[in-house]
């Protein structure tokens, strides 16, 4: 798909570049300068024979002292090797700069980014977006970001290939022609400008000639192509959780034939898409045009410099240095011209990136510090609160009301969708209220410190996240940790059975990401290292969402006698779909379509005509028959 | 960097000596000087050049090593099988023993199973005592190691392997979802019979929910590749795979967890469903909710590689074994308000 883009003004976009190298530049302090180095040698090492190389061969030719040639030689033979010498060096240390440092740098932009950020921007729909399209513009053609780097290496190696150039070919127009000459012609200030303004003709015209070729790939948007392609040909075949169903369903006919049909669609990149037609037309005509023009060139500085010579300016080995100097000032001063035009259009490319980056974190932030408290008394009060995701038309919570009482054993039921995770998200000061306020002790929670705050804590959320590192560091989620406590929190937690099972025990690597002999662990063993991971928190309040979803009868009978231990005196608030969880708990939270319709305990409940009741009788019925046989 | 400092040295030195001595004109010279320069780049080049390529076929030969692997299965060498209409099937697993690659034991061991045509069979048992591995052998995503599954009495090595797994419709805990329409995730394919798609959406429980979005089944599942797809909860996205699984219509029925992410109505629903959606066929049916095993004729604990204990679930709950243990512990805190009330 094609479409124009409204280009920004020229100086929003040369200061959008300038802070995209300032990026660069505190992300990788060695980024450009590598660049730069390796630039400047790629474009200057040729220079040197070319100088030398001519100076020889006019010298034999002019039949001077051999001792004035083998000093040529000598000249010629030393400036090469420490060229060539540094150029490798410089080479190595960019392409080292390139393909390690990089990569990681970038990413690491957009990750602290998202570290800081307010949950509810982080979590908002329209960020995630703003990240994919991130992504996909660096996927599809490297711009962006990391278009900055590569046209900083062009438009170095172009200034050092112009100046080189400027420095060698000098002399095709100063020396002159000797007057006897029928040439002398050439001489005339008109020649020389008449060359000079072709020469920049040119230049310019090849430029834009490929400026307009590359603006057809600049407007094209092949993130949706790449998106197909992605999912079509890698991203449904090979992630492994999708293997079964592969066979079962015989995905691979409807995988096959989507991929096919969209390769060949407008939209993708294939010969028949809109792009690949353009290829074969104007596109590929103005790219054609363009080479062709540089080549004329070419041929009239040969026709200028072979006269010249001919005239007898300067020597036959000269003639080689000349066109060699002249073409490589075409080329440079063509990348050049090209280069600027490429970030022109990258500019565009850098607005969602800075948009991201700009991020403003609106929640307030208050300065009073939570005592810690050795008592735990933590009183957390919900004061007619209602919340509304941000974009979304309908209440998640409508004037919820509660108090927790220190020590107490809350659970959390209703219907999917009825706004339990949500009122746990707002618990924890994920999110702010829409409406009302959430005190703790009393004060408006805004008004404490964000991390005291969320430091009274300890979740384990349905979609909750191990990492990839050893389990000891996993339960205390810190590299350097008491692994004493760490052994007890998974005793208690109810994992010492695997524990002991695992050959390096604490150190044992979790997935097999970055460690070959790591382990693999299933659902119902992550649910337990969460649990523990909570308990080393050991913060005042423990929050658990369907923390025994995945754990057979057994292990998950096991919580529930443990839970006294688990939680000691600590406040716990407990979602769960098993309604048999509400045995333990002091008092019951049932919630419907975001509001909290009855409270009380579960003897009181059951009783009652109402939500909870038949959630209730939903699920026992199957485990009360027993006692009619 | 020394080496050429002395090989040009060595070529260029001859050539400006043969220069000096007249041998060689300017213009040869040039030429010569060009050459040597010429011809060391190019070898430099070739060089380099075959350095590349072991290196990159050294990447290769992992490629080639994935390519390699043995294929186990019969496809289009094995005998054909289409699915017969109206025909309820007998799968058998007759002293099947299964080793994972690279483990030290057996996870099944000798195991002896018939499941009757139409039955509905329950699998209980703790994570990881084989209950997925043991409906992988019987759909055929693994072979055993020794034994064999049956068939209608036939081992199913010999069948086109594919032909074999339209045999069964499947819920498992981990699924593909396509990014395409709702349509399209039903039927798996681009073209869906929609009379029929919406019938199994009805009893999935999904149709008004369908219904309700900006473009109905036409909504695009999920924002891998649309822009415009939505994302499904949990629970719906449960329901969508068995809206999958009824459209298949296949005569074998696997549901493992199927109401994991549901709540106690949804949940109740669905069992309520259970012979609805199951309809005639065979079927097995593996959960940690003890209370689905009543919906099923026949219940197996699978246990230390094998099956423990297995019948109905009143005869195991009077069996008084590992069963009635199991049971007793998960009902045992919706029962207790019972005994406070007599």
């Amino acid at each position: 798909m094609n479409k124009e883009k409204d280009r920004l003004p020229l100086k929003q976009a040369i200061s959008y570049t300038w802070r995209g190298v300032r990026i660069w530049h505190n992300a990788v302090p060695g980024l450009f300068p590598a660049a730069g180095a390796r630039q400047a040698l790629t474009a200057l090492t040729p220079c040197l024979p070319l100088y030398f190389t001519a100076r020889l061969v006019n010298a034999i030719a002019g039949n001077e002292t051999p001792g004035q040639i083998w000093r040529i030689l000598l000249a010629l033979l030393a400036s090469t090797a420490f060229a060539g010498a540094a150029h490798a060096v410089a080479v190595c240390w960019d392409e080292t700069m390139r393909n390690s440092h990089k990569w990681p740098a970038w990413n690491r932009v957009f990750f602290q980014k998202l570290l800081q950020m307010d949950f509810c921007d982080a979590d908002n729909p329209k960020t995630q977006a703003l990240l994919t399209q991130i992504e996909q513009n660096s996927n599809w053609s490297a711009w962006g970001l990391d278009k900055l780097y590569w046209c900083f290496s062009d438009l170095s190696g172009a200034t050092w290939r112009i100046l080189g150039a400027i420095a060698l070919s000098a002399s095709l127009f100063a020396l002159p022609v000797p007057a006897q000459s029928p040439l002398a012609w050439l001489n005339h200030p008109l020649c020389l400008t008449g060359i000079a303004a072709l020469m920049i003709l040119s230049a310019i015209a090849t430029s834009s000639l490929t400026n307009r070729a590359n603006s057809y790939w600049a407007n094209y948007d092949g993130t949706g192509g790449n998106r197909a392609f992605s999912f079509f040909g890698f991203i449904a075949i090979l992630e492994r959780h999708r293997g079964a169903d592969i066979r079962l369903y015989a995905q691979d006919r409807y995988l096959g034939s989507r991929y096919i049909t969209i390769m060949n669609g407008e939209e993708s990149f294939g010969p028949k898409s809109s792009i690949g037609k353009a290829a074969r037309g104007p596109m590929g005509a103005c790219a054609a045009a363009s080479g062709a023009v540089s080549r004329m060139f070419v041929g009239v500085i040969y026709l200028f410099a072979g006269l010249k010579a001919l005239g007898g300016a300067f020597g036959i080995g000269s003639i080689a240095q000349y066109v060699g100097a002249l073409t490589g000032l075409i080329q440079g001063i063509t990348l050049l011209l090209e280069t600027l035009g490429t970030l022109r259009v990258n500019a565009e490319f850098l607005k969602p990136v800075y948009e991201l980056l700009d991020t403003p974190n609106n929640m307030y932030q208050g300065s009073l510090t939570t005592e810690k408290r050795a008592d735990r008394k933590y009183v957390i009060e919900f004061k007619d609160v209602s919340f509304r995701y941000p974009g979304a038309r309908t209440w998640a919570l409508r004037h919820v009301s509660m108090q927790f009482r220190v020590g107490q054993r809350l659970a959390v039921v209703g219907e999917n969708g009825s706004g339990k995770t949500t009122f746990i998200k707002l618990l924890c000061r994920l999110y702010d209220p829409t409406e009302g306020e959430i005190l703790l002790n009393g004060i408006d929670i805004r008004k404490y410190r964000y991390d005291n705050y969320l430091n009274l804590f300890s979740v384990v959320f349905q979609d909750f996240q191990l990492l990839a590192q050893s389990l000891g560091a996993n339960v205390a989620a810190a590299e350097e940790y008491d692994r004493a406590r760490a052994e007890q929190c998974l005793h208690k937690a109810g994992f010492s059975g695997q524990l002991t099972k695992l050959p390096k025990g604490l150190d044992t690597c979790l997935y097999r990401e970055f460690e070959d002999d790591g382990v693999e662990i299933s659902g119902g063993e992550a649910q337990k290292i969460a649990l523990a991971r909570v308990l080393y928190q050991d913060a005042p309040f423990i929050v658990l969402d369907e923390p025994t979803a995945a754990l057979d009868p057994e292990a998950e009978a096991e919580v529930y006698t443990h839970f006294n231990e688990i939680v000691e005196d600590k406040t716990a608030v407990y979602i769960s779909h098993r309604l048999s969880s509400c045995r333990f708990c002091d008092e019951i939270a049932v919630f419907d379509k975001g509001s909290v319709v009855q409270q009380g305990t579960h003897d009181r409940l059951v009783e009652t005509d109402g939500k909870y009741r038949d959630l209730w009788n939903a699920q026992a019925q199957y485990y009360q028959n027993r006692e009619n046989k | 960097m020394a080496l050429t400092f002395l090989r040009n040295g060595a070529a260029y030195g001859i050539l400006i000596a043969m220069a000096l001595s007249g041998e060689l004109t300017a213009a040869r010279f040039v030429l010569y000087f060009s050459a040597v320069g010429g011809f060391t780049n190019w070898v430099v080049g070739i060089f380099s050049g075959l350095g590349t390529l072991h290196q990159q076929s050294l990447d290769l030969s992992a490629l080639r090593e994935f390519l390699d692997i043995p294929e186990s299965f019969r496809f289009g060498d094995g005998k054909p099988l289409p699915v017969k209409p109206d025909h309820l099937y007998q799968l058998e697993l007759r002293d099947v023993s299964f080793r994972y690659p690279g483990a030290e034991q057996d996870t099944l061991s000798h195991v002896n199973l018939t499941i009757h045509p139409g039955e509905k069979l329950a699998v209980v048992g703790k994570n990881g005592a084989g209950k997925t591995t043991l409906i992988r052998l019987l759909c055929g995503l693994y072979d055993p190691t020794k034994g064999q599954v049956l068939l209608d009495g036939e081992d199913i090595r010999q069948y086109d392997r594919r032909d074999y797994y339209a045999h069964f419709s499947a819920v498992f805990q981990q699924f593909s979802l396509l990014a395409g329409t709702m349509a399209e995730n039903v039927a798996q394919s681009e073209k869906a019979d929609l009379p029929r798609m919406w019938d199994c959406l009805e009893r999935a429980g999904l149709a008004d929910q369908i219904r309700a979005l900006p473009w109905q089944e036409n909504t695009h599942l999920g924002r891998d590749v649309y822009l415009d797809g939505i994302d499904l909860s949990g629970g719906q996205v449960q329901r969508l795979m068995l809206a999958r699984a009824l459209y298949k219509n296949a005569p074998i029925v696997m549901l493992d967890e199927p109401t994991a992410a549901l709540d106690p109505l949804a949940e109740s629903d669905l069992y309520q469903k259970y012979n609805d959606l199951t309809g005639a066929c065979t079927s097995v049916y593996i959960s940690h909710r003890l209370a689905s095993t009543r919906f099923c004729d026949r219940v197996l604990l699978i246990e230390n590689g094998g099956i423990a204990e297995e019948g109905s679930h009143e005869e195991l709950l009077a069996q008084g074994g590992h069963y009635a243990r199991l049971f007793d512990i998960q009902s045992k805190y919706y029962r207790e308000e019972e005994t406070e009330h007599e």
